[in-house]
């Protein structure tokens, strides 16, 4: 283990030399990955990767603010909405079009839904989320001619790449999934040290103290709802395209519940514990897919209760310790 | 020159007012101490002159401004510092970090959403001096909820510091400090600069007459007196009020 003592006053921040290989050690081993394992597999990679985006965004509001968000599946939907309206109705077919549209609408959607719900806090604040969320699901339902309604939006390809004619395979959009996966993290990592991501943290204490420090607590928790709801949207533009599909339940509270669960397992307030949230979840629901498809919304229930009562911080945190045992610290 | 004019202050929940029509007026470098029973409404008109409450009726200024409708965090920047009776600190984060947030509060920085905190040379100097001068630099990297509550207690005071007030509340400092800490708090207080104007809540008589350049008295909410430290020790209505009624005439 590395026990290096500060002595200086001044601690050196940047990210130690172990750290830094066993970083990029993943980062190859995930580039390598899907030529090794089935096609089944690698699905299921890429599907892990577009959830713990989708709880990346959560996590910043659930982990780091304090704000515990149930509809957050809303941003999710108006970024997959998004990207498969523009194809399927108006033809639009670029890639940067395509995920700044989905990027932009989230904002708004997160932007416009933050500034109501930000005006209560604590039970109030959940229930306005759940609440827009279903506002959502039911106009996807509603309006047929634009949404599909139960049916689903049908028909969303892979987006084209404009200029060069490129045209994705499901094995070439693994690795534009990953990407993003990894720019995504990468912000997240940057957001989280920085002064606005300590500053969130300091809210998530103690509120009222960040407010007789001089900090506009509100503008802080609205700018983390809006960023949340992007990283939702971008794990929407992707997920639309993955699936090939839009439908409601996508915005429904099963879908929130399900992310919120994937953020607590994985241990709130930590870099990793989205994604280590998503990959159990996700892996648990394949297994449960194949030994007893409809019995997953019990499971699920189950791992809830049992996360809650037994693992408060999530188990992230205890795979982390377990790997700092194993080797060098690699998560901060 | 005036700091701080409070002209009519009143704070009522309901029927009952906590704070009622308080006026007075603090001049730079004063060291205005305010005594008073439990229940007097000292917190409570902290809690409206630092903005977490808002006034019930009355104005307050500070530096001729009207700040009645500011909020807390805008009056932080004008220069109004605060610390709490009961420790307020951010539990989960360690001192160094409670320390870069406090002193990044009132600067630009704090809305930097990529640049690392800690990477802040000016904002980590800051924070590093002012640990220093609290003899807190040795705990940085604990857990504040896991240092000892004499430290915690200094570290509160440290946080209230770190914007650079011109106008320092604190409420009750030396609550649950040992009596050598008391007095050392007593000697920092003394040693602030001329220009920091201080308002302060306190029961420790040690710390009142250690500090204070003036005295007020709160009872109920409304002013009883008002004056020296030598006219207050004095004061028969403090000693009814404050000390107790004297054993003979009771």
């Amino acid at each position: 283990m590395n026990t290096t003592v500060e002595t200086t006053s001044n601690p050196p921040i940047h990210i130690r030399k172990s750290t830094f290989i066993q970083y990029i050690a993943i980062v190859v081993i995930l580039f390598a990955l899907p030529f090794f394992v089935p096609e089944y597999l690698r699905s299921i990679l890429s599907k892990i990767y577009i959830f713990a985006i989708f709880a990346m965004g959560l996590n910043l509001l659930l982990g780091y603010t304090g704000l515990i968000s149930l509809g957050h599946a809303a941003y999710l939907g108006v970024g997959g909405y998004t990207v498969g309206i523009l194809m399927t109705h108006f033809g639009i077919n670029g890639l940067v079009v395509l995920f700044l549209s989905a990027i932009l609408m989230s904002a708004i959607a997160a932007a416009i839904i933050g500034f109501i719900a930000l005006r209560v806090s604590g039970m109030h604040f959940i229930l306005i989320t759940i609440a827009f969320g279903q506002l959502l699901f039911a106009i996807a339902v509603k309006w047929r001619s634009v949404t599909g309604s139960t049916d689903g939006l049908i028909g969303i390809t892979y987006p084209a790449v404009e200029f060069i004619g490129f045209q994705w395979t499901s094995f070439s959009f693994h690795y534009l999934i990953l990407l993003l996966f990894i720019i995504c993290y990468l912000l997240m990592y940057l957001i989280a040290n920085s002064s606005f991501g300590y500053a969130l943290v300091g809210i998530r204490e103690n509120e009222s103290r960040m407010e007789g420090l001089g900090y506009n607590t509100w503008l802080y928790k609205y700018m983390a709802f809006i960023i949340g709801g992007v990283f939702a949207g971008v794990a929407g533009a992707l997920f639309a395209p993955f699936y090939g599909i839009m439908v409601p339940g996508h915005f429904g509270l099963l879908t929130s519940s399900m992310v919120v669960l994937m953020v607590l397992l994985g241990s709130p307030g930590t870099l990793y514990g989205p994604v280590i949230g998503s990959f159990l979840i996700l892996l648990l629901e394949f297994f449960a897919s194949i030994y007893s498809p409809e019995r997953w919304p019990l499971i699920l229930g189950a791992i809830f209760i049992v996360c809650i009562t037994l693992f408060r911080g999530g188990v992230g945190i205890y795979m982390a310790k377990a790997w700092e045992k194993a080797g060098s610290p690699l998560w901060r | 020159m005036e700091v701080m004019k409070v002209e009519g202050l009143t704070k009522a929940y309901g029927g009952v007012h906590a704070v009622s029509n308080v006026s007075f007026v603090v001049e730079t470098g004063e060291h205005l101490v305010i005594i008073g029973p439990n229940g007097a409404g000292k917190t409570t008109l902290f809690n409206v002159l630092n903005g977490q409450l808002p006034a019930t009726a009355g104005q307050i200024f500070f530096q001729g401004q009207d700040i009645t409708n500011l909020p807390a965090y805008r009056r932080i920047h004008l220069g109004i510092g605060r610390s709490f009776q009961i420790t307020s600190l951010l539990d989960g984060l360690n001192v160094l970090e409670n320390m870069l947030l406090a002193v990044q509060g009132t600067k630009p920085e704090r809305y930097q959403i990529f640049r690392p905190i800690k990477g802040n040379k000016r904002v980590m100097n800051k924070a590093g001096e002012l640990l220093e001068s609290f003899d807190l630099w040795e705990l940085r990297n604990e857990l504040v909820a896991n240092i000892s509550y004499g430290a915690q207690r200094k570290l509160e005071i440290a946080l209230s510091m770190a914007s650079d007030p011109k106008l320092l509340l604190l409420d009750e400092p030396s609550c649950g400090l040992t009596v050598a800490e008391s007095a050392e708090l007593c000697t920092r207080i003394g040693n602030l600069g001329k220009d920091i104007t201080l308002i302060c809540v306190a029961h420790d008589m040690d710390l009142v007459f250690g500090i204070a350049t003036r005295i007020m008295l709160l009872h109920y909410g409304e002013i009883i007196i008002e004056g020296k430290p030598e006219q207050i020790k004095e004061s028969s209505i403090v000693k009814e009020i404050y000390m107790g009624p004297d054993k003979k005439t009771r």
